[in-house]
């Protein structure tokens, strides 16, 4: 895992590092796991019923 | 009550309005906070609120884009929820938890971006082992050997 330029320093606690890019080496394994993977049902499903996403401009409104 | 996804102005993101909004269960995630802030601010995230028509804040999630073997991907650098919110349902948001609802706004954005230029996958580190579920209720899938999750979208 690579931190960005913000250099951002791996947490003792987590193994989180913010502004971490995913890994572009895997092993065969995961690399076949990634490329097998198939968009998800519930979730195409449970996104059909939710009004078009908007996003309001916080420039408008004090954010 | 009114739900709302808000990109906020750079000027929101400097520590006091944005850490003022917010509620912390300890110093570890503000300071967390402060360097997601930071890093949007640098432009090298982007922060989406889910506010309501009072200009509270529930939570954020930030994204940013990479790639991992050479496919392009939605990465989510941050989810947090605000202490006072966490573990409710609201009727509003289709009686999701804040982090859920912030999910699906994750994987709308992907898709609208994906309308546009090809996004394959969004990608995430859980911060800490139990989130893992969490996720995996999403279908996110972890790999074998690194600790990253992936949702084909």
């Amino acid at each position: 895992m690579v931190a960005t330029k913000a250099d951002i320093k791996k947490d003792s606690k987590t193994k989180f590092i913010l502004g971490a890019r995913p890994p572009q080496r895997l092993s065969k394994e995961d690399r076949e796991l990634l490329l097998n993977l198939k968009p998800s049902v519930k979730t195409q499903s449970r996104l059909a019923h939710l009004p078009p996403l908007k996003i309001v401009d916080g420039a408008t409104c004090g954010f | 009550m009114v739900f709302s996804v808000t990109s906020p102005a750079e000027s929101f993101l400097r520590p006091q309005p944005f850490l003022n909004k917010l509620q912390f269960a300890d110093d570890h995630e503000r300071q967390y906070v402060r360097k997601i802030a930071k890093l949007a601010i640098d432009n090298k995230s982007r922060i989406y609120l889910l506010t309501n028509e009072i200009d509270t804040v529930y939570g954020f999630i930030a994204l940013s884009l990479a790639s991992t073997i050479s496919m392009p991907c939605v990465v989510i650098d941050y989810l947090f929820t605000s202490l006072p919110y966490r573990k409710t349902q609201y009727a509003e948001l289709d009686h999701r938890k804040v982090s859920e609802h912030l999910l699906d706004v994750a994987v709308l954005i992907a898709r609208e971006v994906d309308t546009r230029l090809p996004v394959h996958y969004i990608a995430l580190q859980p911060a800490h082992d139990k989130l893992v579920n969490f996720y995996q209720r999403f279908e996110f899938k972890r790999l074998h050997l690194k600790d990253w999750m992936f949702l084909r979208i």
